[in-house]
């Protein structure tokens, strides 16, 4: 059990780890941001998933976050991981941080749509397309999600991934992890050649599982479900890979 | 009884094809101030960084408080300060904000302590650390491991960019504050004149490999040059003493031997009927490194050309 004084801690390192990491990449982020939220506010033609454009912002957003957030200065990563801050927390603490920035531009582009921004500011432009339906504009929500997330995943492996197996014969700790940092390239692989497409992941039971789940309560199926299993499986691969490589990390001096 | 706070086992490391440590074996018992001293290149930085958790062997073993580095809990990571030559705080970062973070990652943070030391180490607690000079980014990360008041302190050539007041400072704070039996500290440095004032165990690391140990007061008594008028073997002097260096020619012996005591002396004399010629030579801490290791140097530098 834990002791409420250490909670109170815990709850303290936490909030100025997320304070250290806010100050690296906000400088970072707050552009991109902008970028994505005045590219929705100006763009003429109706918003769709298949925004190229959008889309390459969001991973431009993916990209950058993941690149500053694990990226400590020369020197810096000395003290930082001199804390005593745990490798799981350090991890779980900035990759979440970088989630919610991505959800937050999610949240942001969200209500420039659905608060009638984004059409007061076409209205006064007099673009050819207003009104707009501004039900069918936010399904870019889903494709920004799945393009930034899907960058931030693979980014943050890479840079990351130097650390892939601990020095010395591979164990069988390692063997696993080389299986599972090899499927979740060749599903990324898999899903950037063939449109996202259902091979890879359907093969798996509990991918099975979840699709008659989605279908059953959610109403999900087809691309979309495509889409989503697709994101989540390489959200849920990419994180477990690239915390293991994390807590095998070796500090630059 | 004492347990040790730091243990290696043939500790190895490699990069590339070079091998930076070799075989290291070193133990640090609880309350020592251990020194571990070596020239540019010996190894000192790749070990410490071993002993942090922040660098894997590529053989052999690391225990820091009785567990691997890389296993520690964030509890067993409050009980160490350190601070590395290169360690640097986010440029964006004041003292009052680094203060403020350590004070809430350590229960055991010295608040008090840490506003004197602002005062005494003269150090602007709202200006950007980027902005600091060499000597005053050395003089807050000193400030940040001295106040945490933590069991294991681990300094990484602490004292680079530090002028000499500063040096004095800081090595009175160690003294000051973690001389007092429970604490250990294991400082590498190749600035012998600030290890000999503080340490009291001292490890000799050339190459990557353990060249000598011992207590200093050890060192300084049981370490003796002999200059010997005549030829005496090798094998002859191995069996009186220990024999950390050794040349010898028609015109004499010079040899560096480890446990040198007067009557082993007297009987090696008597052996040889040597003369009155015969001497011994004690060293100062920083003729013995410089005997020892650049004589080793230059025999590496000849072997090479």
């Amino acid at each position: 059990m834990h002791h409420p004084r250490i909670n109170q801690r815990e709850k303290y390192m936490s909030i100025e780890l997320l304070k250290m990491d806010a100050r690296k990449v906000l400088p970072y982020y707050a552009p991109v941001l902008l970028l994505t939220d005045g590219y929705v506010l100006f763009q003429e033609t109706p918003l769709a998933g298949a925004d190229w454009k959008l889309n390459l912002i969001a991973c431009l957003q993916g990209t950058v976050i993941a690149w500053v957030l694990f990226n400590d200065a020369a020197g810096v990563g000395a003290f930082v991981f001199s804390r005593p801050l745990s490798r799981m927390r350090l991890f779980l603490t900035r990759w979440a941080f970088g989630i919610s920035l991505q959800l937050l531009t999610i949240a942001v582009v969200f209500l420039t749509v659905a608060i009638g921004l984004r059409s007061g500011t076409q209205m006064l432009m007099n673009s050819p397309y207003q009104p707009m339906v501004k039900w069918f504009e936010l399904s870019v929500l889903g494709s920004i999600a799945l393009y930034s997330i899907l960058s931030y995943e693979i980014v943050m492996f890479l840079k990351l991934r130097h650390r892939v197996v601990s020095v010395g014969p591979p164990t069988w700790h390692d063997i696993i992890w080389i299986v599972l940092i090899c499927a979740i390239i060749g599903m990324i692989l898999t899903g950037l050649f063939s449109n996202i497409g259902p091979m890879a992941y359907q093969m798996m039971s509990w991918a099975l599982m979840t699709k008659l789940v989605l279908e059953r309560f959610f109403a999900i199926s087809g691309p979309m479900y495509n889409h989503l299993i697709y994101l989540v499986l390489v959200t849920i691969v990419g994180t477990l890979a690239s915390l293991h490589c994390y807590q095998n990390l070796e500090i630059e001096p | 009884m004492s347990e040790n706070v730091i243990q290696t086992r043939n500790l190895t490391k490699d990069f590339d094809r070079e091998r930076a440590v070799d075989s290291l074996c070193l133990t640090v018992p609880q309350g020592s101030v251990f020194g571990f001293l070596g020239v540019n290149g010996a190894g000192k930085t790749t070990t410490v960084r071993m002993i942090m958790g922040h660098l894997h062997p590529t053989e052999g073993e690391v225990e820091l408080l009785g567990t691997n580095p890389w296993k520690h809990t964030e509890v067993e990571r409050r009980r160490v300060a350190y601070v590395s030559d290169n360690m640097h705080l986010p440029g964006w970062m004041t003292p009052k904000q680094a203060i403020r973070l350590n004070a809430s990652l350590y229960p055991s943070w010295d608040g008090a302590l840490a506003e004197r030391l602002l005062f005494d180490l003269d150090l602007n607690r709202w200006k950007k650390y980027q902005s600091f000079s060499k000597g005053e980014k050395r003089r807050l990360c000193l400030l940040l491991a001295i106040c945490q008041n933590a069991d294991v302190l681990i300094l990484d050539e602490p004292a680079s960019g530090l002028d000499v007041v500063a040096r004095h400072k800081f090595l009175d704070l160690i003294l000051e504050r973690v001389y007092d039996g429970r604490r250990t500290v294991f400082l590498s440095s190749h600035l012998l004149s600030d290890l000999e004032r503080i340490v009291d165990r001292l490890v000799i690391l050339h190459r990557g490999r353990l060249h000598l140990s011992g207590t200093l007061d050890d060192l300084k008594t049981e370490v003796r040059e002999l200059c010997l008028p005549d030829a005496v073997p090798r094998e002859s002097l191995d069996s009186h003493f220990e024999i950390l260096q050794y040349a010898s020619n028609e015109q004499g012996t010079v040899a560096i031997v480890r446990n040198f005591d007067e009557a082993r002396f007297r009987a090696l004399c008597q052996q040889f009927n040597l003369n009155e010629t015969a001497q011994v030579h004690g060293f100062n801490l920083e003729d013995l490194f410089v005997r020892l290791v650049g004589a080793k140097r230059n025999r590496n530098r000849l072997k090479r050309q």
